[in-house]
């Protein structure tokens, strides 16, 4: 895992998180975890991103973006979903509004679980979700 | 003059959260701010009828990640009000010395925010990394860096030890030096003057019509804080709010930045005055289920949040309401939105600190 | 205040170039983390009597208990840490350690299209299970709440 072939970049979205888990992403750019070591760099464009890591669940308002979002990503791509709530609804899997975790829209390719999801555990899941793309861009070469 | 439409949000570098604004211009100046909402909505407060009222602190703790123990101690307060049970005294105590440490975690995470959001990426780095010391402190005392998952009904659930308390004093005294520092560069940087200083200015009597809360309205010079009616034992501290009167941008910080100092000062008042010893209790169960309603208020690092609560001696609560800080702003923000530049667009919201999973829950 | 030349920074960038670096290099160098701080959940298949309280206290709705099947399974992907459930155990077959959660792939689905994170554990002989029935019914007169 220590070497990679390109430096992805990762798009952050936030689907009816509580803010818990964002911050915990942002926290990881900071300089006590610096995700960048890795290459990592966080863009706000869809196009320029490899890694959509995603925040929270799905609901009826924000289905569409982030079918949109995922639609925009060039290929190979690869969907981290961060915190309980993204990966399978967590505690607000039994809201009226909540339709469940990312799986429901996005092939999820890398789990992040924790409420909130410690830095340590998303940055372990980035680096899971590099070793996939790193699969992924091999089988489509 | 040809108007123009311009979306902000939902996916927006500047803010992680997404907030969607549609901003009506005019060449470069904002004529109207149009804003959406519904893309962080869960649906929470309905949880209620399927959430017995014994776990639903966990559900409103999670209104927001930022203030989650606010939230779990006001849900909490709502109901032993109801219930009328006796909160031992140590349990109290600890409870604001907690919201105080919050409060210092959530004005870090913004003064950082709020560098980043003026391009000033080295401040944002300072700031958040004095936050992971805040967030080392409640790990070790509560088990949890963001959802803390302390408060229960009748009381809270860990004791810091004298020890720590006093450890944890000291070193929130380290923290206040080293803030200093960081506070100078907000304070003399010319760069950052520019950008703020009479950007987004909001007069003590618009304050007032828009029912403007927290720094946002001390900011503007109008003496508002809940802490004032002193409950939750702010009457047995010394307390004063931090009031500026120039109501711009920078107010806005310089009221943050005082507001850090204020709490570390009100934790060395709060740690003299608690009960000690070893194996004082903390936690009073209730018996049986709530019956009747209540509003509760607490003083968050955004301004005043209101509880309403109303039992119906089921273990399902009829109805939960909170009126989250944020959500009393935005009349505000709209009010500053419209007539400024577009650039300063972005600075202005961050300026109110908008929580949008605590406006939309 | 407008001179351009005033540099508030530059003692902090200074200091900065001389002190040792901020960064915890995280997958080499890792930080045990604190007593108390919550982590996994870690069961005890050996004490459980099966009583369910855990599966009804849990907010998450995370726990699956089966008294006649003698299993007991919680979703890892689910489960918050609020520490409620081991807060309720009377037997202490649950305890909250320190270790964080793992992360988990997709490729982890299980054989009976189980979730990634789902972990399950069934009972022993049927002898043990009831005198556990028998202590189920009388916890759950006890159980709180109702």
């Amino acid at each position: 895992m220590s070497f990679f072939s390109k430096s992805p970049w990762i798009l952050h979205y936030d689907a009816s998180s509580c803010n818990g888990c964002d911050i915990e992403v942002l926290a990881c750019l900071t300089p006590l975890y610096d995700l960048e070591r890795f290459g990592v760099v966080n863009t706000g464009n869809p196009k320029h991103a490899d890694i959509l890591l995603i925040t929270g669940s799905v609901n009826e308002r924000n289905i569409d973006i982030i079918r949109n979002l995922y639609r925009q990503m060039p290929d190979p791509k690869v969907v981290v979903a961060v915190g309980a709530c993204a990966c399978s609804g967590g505690i607000f899997a039994r809201a009226y509004n909540i339709q469940g975790g990312i799986d429901k829209v996005l092939p999820v390719d890398v789990y992040v679980p924790g409420c909130a999801a410690r830095p340590e555990s998303i940055i372990d899941g980035v680096v899971q979700g590099i070793g996939a793309l790193e699969q992924k861009r091999r089988k489509s070469a | 003059m040809k108007r123009t439409i311009v979306p902000f949000g939902p996916q927006h570098p500047v803010l992680a959260e997404p907030l969607v604004l549609d901003l009506v211009l005019e060449d470069e100046k904002v004529i109207d701010a149009i804003p959406t909402i519904g893309y962080i909505h869960r649906g929470l407060e309905a949880m209620v009828d399927r959430v017995e009222y014994t776990e639903m602190g966990f559900v409103v703790e999670r209104i927001c990640g930022i203030c989650s123990f606010m939230h779990g101690m006001g849900y909490c307060l709502a109901l032993e009000s109801i219930m009328s049970v006796e909160v031992p005294d140590r349990a109290r105590w600890l409870r604001i010395i907690w919201a105080e440490i919050s409060r210092i975690q959530s004005h870090l995470l913004w003064l950082g925010l709020g560098a980043d959001a003026f391009g000033f990426e080295n401040l944002f780095m300072h700031c958040w990394r004095m936050r992971e010391e805040i967030l080392d402190i409640f790990e070790k005392t509560t088990g949890g860096r963001i959802i803390h998952s302390v408060n229960r009904i009748g009381g809270v659930k860990r004791d810091i030890s004298d020890s720590e308390l006093i450890a944890i004093v000291a070193r929130l005294d380290g923290l206040g030096k080293a803030f200093e520092a960081t506070a100078r560069v907000f304070a003399n940087d010319p760069s950052i003057r520019h950008r703020m200083s009479g950007v987004g200015v909001l007069s003590m009597a618009d304050a007032r019509a828009v029912d403007a809360v927290g720094p946002m309205a001390r900011a503007s010079g109008v003496r508002m804080d809940t802490r004032l009616a002193g409950q939750n034992l702010y009457d047995q501290i010394e307390f004063e709010p931090v009031l500026e009167t120039a109501g711009d941008c920078l107010a806005r910080v310089v009221v943050r930045m005082r507001e850090v100092r204020q709490s570390i000062d009100l934790i060395h008042q709060m740690v003299d005055k608690m009960p000690k010893g070893e194996g004082l209790p903390l936690e009073n169960k209730p018996r049986g289920n709530p019956s009747g309603e209540t509003f509760t208020r607490l003083e968050q690092p955004r301004g005043e949040v209101v509880y309403y609560v109303k039992a119906n001696g089921t273990k399902y609560l009829e109805r939960f309401r909170a009126r989250t800080p944020t959500f009393a702003n935005i009349p505000a923000m709209i009010k500053l939105v419209k007539g400024c530049d577009l650039a300063d667009v972005p600075n202005i919201i961050l300026t109110i600190d908008p929580c949008i999973s605590c406006t939309e829950r | 205040m407008s001179n351009p030349f005033r540099l508030p920074m530059a003692p902090r960038a200074i200091r900065n170039l001389f002190s040792k670096p901020a960064t915890r290099r995280y997958p080499y160098e890792i930080r045990p983390r604190f007593d108390g701080a919550r982590g996994t959940i870690k069961f005890d298949v050996d004490t459980c009597n099966y009583c369910t309280l855990c599966a009804k206290r849990c907010p998450a709705a995370a726990i699956t208990v089966s008294r006649e099947d003698r299993t007991w399974a919680i979703e890892h992907l689910t489960c918050i840490g609020c520490n409620v459930c081991v807060e309720v155990c009377a037997k202490k077959s649950l305890a909250m350690s320190t270790e964080a959660k793992h992360v988990h792939t997709h490729a982890e689905v299980g054989p009976q299209g189980q979730r990634p994170g789902h972990e399950e554990w069934h009972g022993a002989d049927p002898a043990i299970a009831a005198a556990a029935a028998k202590a189920a019914a009388e916890l759950s007169i006890d159980a709180p709440s109702s």
